[in-house]
Parts: C-alpha cells; sequence; structure tokens
C-alpha cells in the first residue's frame, strides 16, 4: 500500500492482523529526494511481495541510496535481504551503538554499513536527516532519526498504536477524530513492558524535550501510520496513554 | 582453564563445562574487539575511571543443557551463525536437540533459530506468550510459554520467570531448580578485555576482578542496555530485586552477556544489587 503523506515522502508496508481483529503495522517511509530515495526502515519479511512491488513503483528507475535503521529487530529488518538482492549497491545508516557482527544480518558487507552518532547531521542526496538518542525504545542502539525538509520525525516503536483494520489505510487527519488513546494504549503497554515500572511523569518530560527542540510536523512510527494532521493533539493522547500505563 | 574454542574473530564461540550437564557457549572477539565493537571502552572510562578501557569486548552466551532432554538457551547472533553449528553437532553428537528457548527475539539471541532448526528439525521452538503479531517475529509456530511454567528435561527442571529487567517486551527468564541456575538475560551485562576472554567470574579475580569492580561495571552499562532505568526509583528497584533473590535460590548465575558466576555468588548478587540502584541515579548523557 503506497500512501503520500507530505512532499517527497510516502508510506509502504502491510500490518499483521491477530484473532481479535486488531492490527499492527509494519511500515517504511520513503523520502523520493530528488533520485536519491532514503527509507527509513526495511520492513517485514512476511509482507516482502507487497512492499517489493510498491518501492519499484514508488522509485520507478532510481535505486535507494541509504535505508536509515531504527534498530536491527526482526520487523524493521526482515525485508532487508530482498531490498539488497534488488539494489545491492545500498549503504545502511545505523546507530553507533550497533556492533554489526551480532546485530546486522551476517551477508552485510562493512562497507555498506555508515554509522550515525546521536547529534550529527548528515546530508544525503539533497536532505540533511539529524540523530538523536531514541528516548522510548526496546533495543538499546536504537536512534530517531529526523528529516529536517519535511520535519519528519522517525520514531521507531515510539508513537507506535494497534488499530482495528478498518483504519488500516488511514492517516490521522483521515479518521473522524484522529488517533483514540486506547489504540496508542493499547500498543505501549505491549510493546514496552518496563512501563508500569516508571513515573510516566518523567517519561513525559523526556519526550517534551524532544519536541521542544525541533519543529515536529510529521511523526512517523514503524507500528502505525504517519500522523501528519494534528502532531500536538497526539502527542497529547500518548501522553494520557502513558498516564495510564505508567505509574 | 579449560576450554575448547571453535572460530576465529567474529565467529570464534568458546565452549565450558559449568556441570556435567550444563555448558557455557560463548561468543567473544578477544584479540581485535576494539577494532569490531568501536572501542567503546574508552568512553565508559572516560565517565568512570573505575572501568577498564582496554574492556572492549563483550560475552554473548548460550547455554546447553544436556539431560533425558536437551535443551538450548538462544542461538547467538549472526557472525556466529557457522560456529554455532559445529559447536552443537560436536557436544549433541548423535542427539538431538528437543528444545531451542529464545530469551528475546533481537538478533544477537535469536539471529540463527532457522539455520538451527535446519540442522535439528524436529525440536520445539519456545518463545514467550501473551502477546499478538507472533509472525513478524519469524515466532509463528513457536510453543508459546507462560511465566511459572515449567519444564522437566529429567533430572533439571526448568521454571520460566517473568523478568524484573527487560528491553525487548518479548522477553522470559529462566530458572533451573536443581542446579540453582539463573538466566536473566540481559541483566548485569559487562565488558571484559582480551585477557579475560571465556573465564568464570572467580576466575576473573586472578586479573584484577572483583565484585567491587562488577558493581562499579553494571552500573554504568546497564544504564545502556536498560535506558528506562532513568525513570524508576531507586528503592522500587531494590525492593524488587530484594523480592526476587528471597524467592529463588541463585547459585549459578549465567546471564546472556556476563561471565558465569557459580563462586561466592552472594557477593556478586549484593554487588548488583548495588549497581542498579546506581544505574537509577546516573547520568544518562542522552542526546535529545
Ligand atoms: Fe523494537
Ligand atoms: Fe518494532
Ligand atoms: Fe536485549
Ligand atoms: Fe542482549
Amino acid at each position: 500500500m503506497i500512501k503520500h503523506i507530505v512532499d517527497d515522502l510516502y508510506q509502504i508496508g502491510e500490518s499483521a492482523i491477530d484473532q481479535d481483529g486488531w492490527c499492527e503495522a509494519v511500515r517504511i517511509y520513503v523520502a523520493l529526494n530528488d533520485g536519491h530515495p532514503l527509507l527509513f526502515d526495511a520492513g517485514s519479511h512476511i509482507h516482502r511481495g507487497q512492499i517489493m512491488a510498491d518501492l519499484k513503483e514508488l522509485l520507478g528507475d532510481a535505486a535507494p541510496g541509504h535505508i536509515f535503521l531504527t534498530h536491527t529487530e526482526l520487523p524493521h529488518t526482515g525485508n532487508l535481504s530482498a531490498i539488497l538482492e534488488a539494489w545491492p549497491g545500498t549503504k545502511f545508516v545505523v546507530s553507533s551503538g550497533i556492533l554489526p557482527h551480532v546485530e546486522m544480518p551476517w551477508w552485510v558487507k562493512p562497507e555498506q554499513i555508515e554509522y550515525a552518532h546521536a547529534g550529527a547531521c548528515h546530508s544525503y542526496g539533497s536532505r540533511q536527516v539529524s540523530f538523536s538518542d531514541a528516548i522510548l525504545k526496546d533495543q538499546p542502539g536504537t536512534q530517531w532519526m529526523f528529516d529536517e525538509r519535511t520535519g519528519s520525525l522517525f520514531t521507531g516503536d515510539a508513537f507506535g498504536y494497534l488499530f482495528p483494520e478498518a483504519c488500516d489505510r488511514q492517516f490521522d487527519d483521515e479518521m473522524a477524530d484522529g488517533v483514540p488513546v486506547d489504540y496508542f494504549r493499547r500498543y505501549h503497554e505491549s510493546a514496552f513492558r518496563f512501563l508500569p515500572m516508571v513515573s510516566g511523569d518523567k517519561v513525559k518530560a523526556d519526550l517534551a524535550k524532544v519536541m521542544a527542540k525541533r519543529q515536529v510536523n510529521v511523526i512517523a512510527p514503524t507500528h502505525g501510520n504517519a500522523i501528519r494532521g494534528d502532531v500536538p493533539k497526539h502527542v497529547a493522547r500518548v501522553n494520557e496513554a502513558l498516564s495510564e500505563i505508567c505509574q | 582453564m579449560n576450554v575448547k574454542i571453535y572460530g576465529e574473530g567474529i565467529n570464534r564461540i568458546g565452549v565450558r563445562q559449568i556441570t556435567p550437564q550444563i555448558y557455557w557457549i560463548c561468543h567473544c572477539i578477544g584479540k581485535d574487539a576494539e577494532k569490531h565493537n568501536g572501542g567503546f571502552a574508552a568512553d565508559f572510562a572516560r565517565i568512570n575511571p573505575n572501568i577498564d578501557p582496554t574492556a572492549n569486548d563483550i560475552n554473548y552466551n548460550s547455554y546447553l543443557f544436556m539431560d533425558e532432554k536437551t535443551l538450548l538457551i538462544d542461538t547467538l547472533g549472526p557472525a556466529q551463525h557457522n560456529t554455532i553449528l559445529e559447536v552443537l553437532s560436536d557436544l549433541l553428537g548423535e542427539r538431538q536437540l528437543d528444545y531451542l528457548w529464545i530469551s528475546h527475539t533481537e538478533l544477537p539471541h535469536a539471529a540463527n533459530a532457522t539455520a538451527i532448526r535446519r540442522q535439528y528439525p524436529d525440536l520445539q521452538l519456545m518463545a514467550v506468550g501473551g502477546h499478538d503479531h507472533y509472525e513478524i517475529h519469524g515466532l509463528e509456530d513457536a510453543l508459546l510459554l507462560d511465566y511459572g511454567d515449567e519444564l522437566k528435561l529429567g533430572e533439571h527442571e526448568i521454571e520460566i520467570i517473568k523478568p524484573i529487567f527487560l528491553d525487548h517486551a518479548l522477553t522470559q527468564w529462566l530458572y533451573e531448580r536443581k542446579t540453582g541456575f539463573l538466566c536473566p538475560v540481559d541483566w548485569a551485562l559487562m565488558a571484559q578485555n582480551e585477557h579475560q576472554s571465556f573465564l568464570f567470574m572467580d576466575e576473573m579475580e586472578a586479573t584484577g576482578y572483583s565484585p567491587e569492580r562488577f558493581m562499579h561495571d553494571v552500573s554504568i552499562t546497564n544504564c545502556v542496555v536498560f535506558a528506562w532505568l532513568r525513570w524508576a526509583d531507586p528503592d522500587q528497584i531494590a525492593e524488587a530485586i530484594d523480592a526476587f533473590f528471597a524467592k529463588y535460590d541463585i547459585r549459578i548465575f549465567a546471564a546472556s552477556h556476563t561471565q558465569v558466576i557459580r563462586k561466592d555468588v552472594p557477593a556478586y548478587l549484593a554487588a548488583l544489587r548495588e549497581a542498579m540502584r546506581r544505574a537509577v541515579t546516573a547520568d544518562y548523557n542522552l542526546v535529545y
């Protein structure tokens, strides 16, 4: 499923559905970037066919320049082999906290990996991407990326939400009242099992620091659709969900 | 030291026997660890002078139980995919691997599950239950365990434990009653230098290591492993640890990224408790 978010930024990737009808999205974000396309995360191996068809349609003759990995667990990297088979020259950008010999597939060559340090900002083709520590994460060595051109923050697992199938193709501004608190709560509760052991106020204060530091126009979670209509409203909803889950 | 070594560098695995029926299967790089691991020890040592600036190596541990049934804890990471198969053929000989228990689904712990299943097609894969969407983690046909579940291997009785420190949501810990063997997965991650590869913790003491050093190291490294600790309360963390230690009689501390502790266990557990208290209030130096 290809969805246009803003400017040259697109969303692809499918969802997994459980018996009760709740879906977990596994998205890839694609910036066309004037012929040097950038991918944020690589999608799930279970969605390989559709992802590759969508990527080829979206990219045309251009090969992906860089793939940015928020972190390396399977839902974020499962489709790497198919992408590399199609475009062997693609480079990876991972957090400087990653140890490739245990955290990257063994067939990725060392010269294909570039490391980003939190706090750095680099040029990729015609745009700048800056890197920060992932504030809410389930694996050490997770990074968040910010696309300076569109104001999009790629948050990996954080800001994800579970949803009924009817919402699979909807951005927040295509839903009646945006993404409900309950959808965020369901996801954060199941993805971050340590939250009941921590202070909600402290988590919220950390997220506020991230938002205060940059003008975020789009939040792009891997396990949800891009939030592009009303970012402050949805940050407030995630905060409300955190208040329910945390101490 | 009685260790059998397979492969070298990023492929290397060392095997040591902890008890007649439990093997420690350990990947660490050794000589070139600084090159492959980005020389992180110097960074840690800048923050805390108690840390050895040459300790650039991290263990990735699997454990094999050889009872009436055989059980492997975790699979090691991608670069060890061939070596782990060689180690298993050597240790198991004609025997089958009955169970492959996955502590959590991150690549350093679970990457070789598919390769191991190819070699032992009848094994039962086991993961923690209570979630949905297992297929995106490659665990769609795993036997799903609940905290409190028990598994008899013969003399050894495994209990599945709810973790008190975890990163990934699909994480479980494991305790074995006969030997007091605890696998607390990522908890207590430490680093070591090239001269300390494959040493049991009691053997580390000959290289200048001690419960005190362990406490300092873990108070730094566990801020990285469990970054959420900065939002926690130090007294609550200490209480959770006390309750855990009161419930389980730990005689072998066999974590995923720590030298195996088989002697003086109470001294190291006390150090670990203090390390976690300190980790909660440490400076995390995050870039927002
Ligand atoms: Fe994750
Ligand atoms: Fe994820
Ligand atoms: Fe982990
Ligand atoms: Fe780990």
